[in-house]
């Protein structure tokens, strides 16, 4: 039996929040640190000590995309629980599609913020029922889920499994560079996790001849390949996914220099998830195994990513590939949740 | 032997590359047109194997541009599939009243269109008008019965 107390870090909050929380906690006694604010420097160091954070959210305070990329960043998602302000479809989807541990609605009685703390503590996920009714009220903003985009993303696996785990990989490789380079666009990681996710969606309506076909492709299969950005969108435009989801799958192979496809964009027409993707894509091609030739080291690979600035690739985000995969940072990134 | 000649007709560009292009790995030669009123215009003029068309199509529709076919007897030289949207049945029974070969509902496997279109193109003309007439007779007494399926 476990006899030390648990320790549980409070961000933001008042004192009504978690007085009489130790009652509630049915497995140990609690001990709680309280921080003011997650955007406090000592966070993650603080976060990092225990064994479960509940984060407050407060209109008052940070952002709540802010606030979970901050816990991601951390690395202690998995055991958070996040109370949130408000009963937003946005702020619960971001929160569990980035894998946080537990999630209540402010106004959940302290019993039921017990019950979280408890089973994050065991390694389990709690969410409140009021927040998980609202994950399902339908079209707030889209109604589209994250499960969604990985069951989609999983028929493609069984077409063309061939690139093994493609999907996932560069997925984890994108949401990186766009961590550092589109931190103004406002984009939602869980938007950008399905988009990157679903990239290649089109390839299920590909023939089978062509997607796995082991030889060379002719011009017409080559074309025929090349389709894949249009009916990717045409499987996913019944969903209700953001936009950015639908400009990911089109325009993730135009190039900078508009000699890509289908639409033949060049520079900033070629939304910016977009191209962000299309380097994570081109990362994940050279360092991965295939049939064809050696996997490229991942600096090898990032210096050939760099040789292409202004012709395959925007300058702009070429600049920063170095310092988001090979710099002092790099080791501290979120990686996909199983 | 020169390879069949098909013309796409459909309003959205991005499926008349996928149908043109799918067409094309099989060994068609293809041309497009983005409304009835045009493909009429080219049906006329050339001489062609089959015809894959939209219902649902701006100036010209696909149902008037069946008519206008049936008309001018230029149904009875060539092989036509239409494309229907998914929710519009009775469209589509109407089509294949009016003398269509067959129907495909979108979203449709864009692998498929060719094997439908070039099992088609493989009937000699007297079988080809059999298709039409039992297909017509089907799609007649379905729509009759008002059953909202193909």
């Amino acid at each position: 039996m476990e006899t030390r107390a648990l320790r549980v870090l409070m961000v933001g909050g008042d004192r009504s929040l978690w007085v009489g929380l130790s009652s509630m906690v049915s497995s140990r006694s609690v001990e709680v640190v309280t921080l003011g604010s997650i955007t406090a420097p000592d966070f993650a160091t603080a976060a990092a000590e225990m064994d479960v954070v509940v984060v407050v959210l407060s209109r008052a305070d940070t952002d709540p995309f802010t606030a979970i990329r901050a816990i991601r960043d951390a690395g202690v998602h998995r055991r958070t629980v996040v109370v949130a302000h408000d009963d937003a479809q946005r702020t619960a989807a971001a929160a569990l599609g980035s894998g946080i541990g537990g999630y209540l609605l402010r106004g959940a009685t302290p019993e039921r913020l017990g019950h979280a703390i408890d089973t994050v503590a065991a390694g389990g996920a709690f969410l409140d029922p009021p927040a998980a009714a609202i994950l399902h009220r339908g079209n707030e903003q889209s109604g589209w889920t994250m499960s969604a985009a990985r069951a989609l993303s999983a028929a493609l696996e069984m077409k063309d499994s061939y690139t093994g785990g493609h999907a996932e990989r560069v997925t984890s490789l994108a949401l990186r560079l766009a961590r550092v380079a589109l931190l103004d666009a406002a984009l939602p990681d869980v938007a950008l996790e399905a988009a990157f996710l679903l990239h290649d969606v089109g390839k299920i309506g590909i023939p089978e001849s062509i997607l796995i076909k082991p030889g060379p492709l002719t011009e017409t299969e080559r074309r025929v390949m090349e389709t894949h950005p249009m009916l990717g969108e045409r499987i996913v435009s019944p969903l209700g996914y953001p936009a950015c989801v639908i400009e990911v799958i089109r325009h993730h192979h135009e190039r900078w220099d508009g000699r890509g496809y289908p639409d033949r964009l060049a520079g900033h027409d070629i939304p910016a998830a977009a191209r962000v993707f299309a380097i994570a894509d081109s990362l994940d091609a050279m360092t991965s195994l295939r049939a064809y030739r050696r996997p490229v080291s991942f600096p090898d690979a990032v210096a050939e990513i760099v040789t292409k600035a202004g012709t395959q690739f925007d300058p702009e985000l070429c600049a920063l590939v170095e310092q988001t995969f090979l710099g002092p940072t790099a080791g501290r990134v979120l990686q996909i949740p199983a | 032997m020169p390879p069949p000649r098909v013309l796409v007709v459909d309003d959205e560009a991005d499926i008349r590359t996928i149908v043109g292009l799918n067409l094309r790995l099989a060994g068609v030669e293809v041309a497009e047109a983005a409304d009835g009123a045009t493909a009429l215009d080219h049906l006329r003029e050339g001489t062609w194997d089959g015809c894959v068309m939209d219902l649902a199509m701006p100036i010209m529709d696909g149902l008037t541009l069946l008519r206008h076919l049936g008309a001018e007897g230029l149904l009875e030289k060539m092989t036509v599939v239409v494309l229907s949207a998914r929710g519009t049945p009775m469209d589509a029974l109407e089509a294949l009243e009016l003398g269509a070969h067959a129907h495909l509902s979108k979203p449709f496997a864009p692998g498929a269109i060719a094997g439908v279109v070039l099992e088609l193109l493989g009937l000699d003309p007297a079988q080809r008008e059999l298709r039409r007439h039992e297909m017509a007779a089907r799609a007649g007494s379905l729509r009759r019965l008002g059953v909202p399926t193909v």
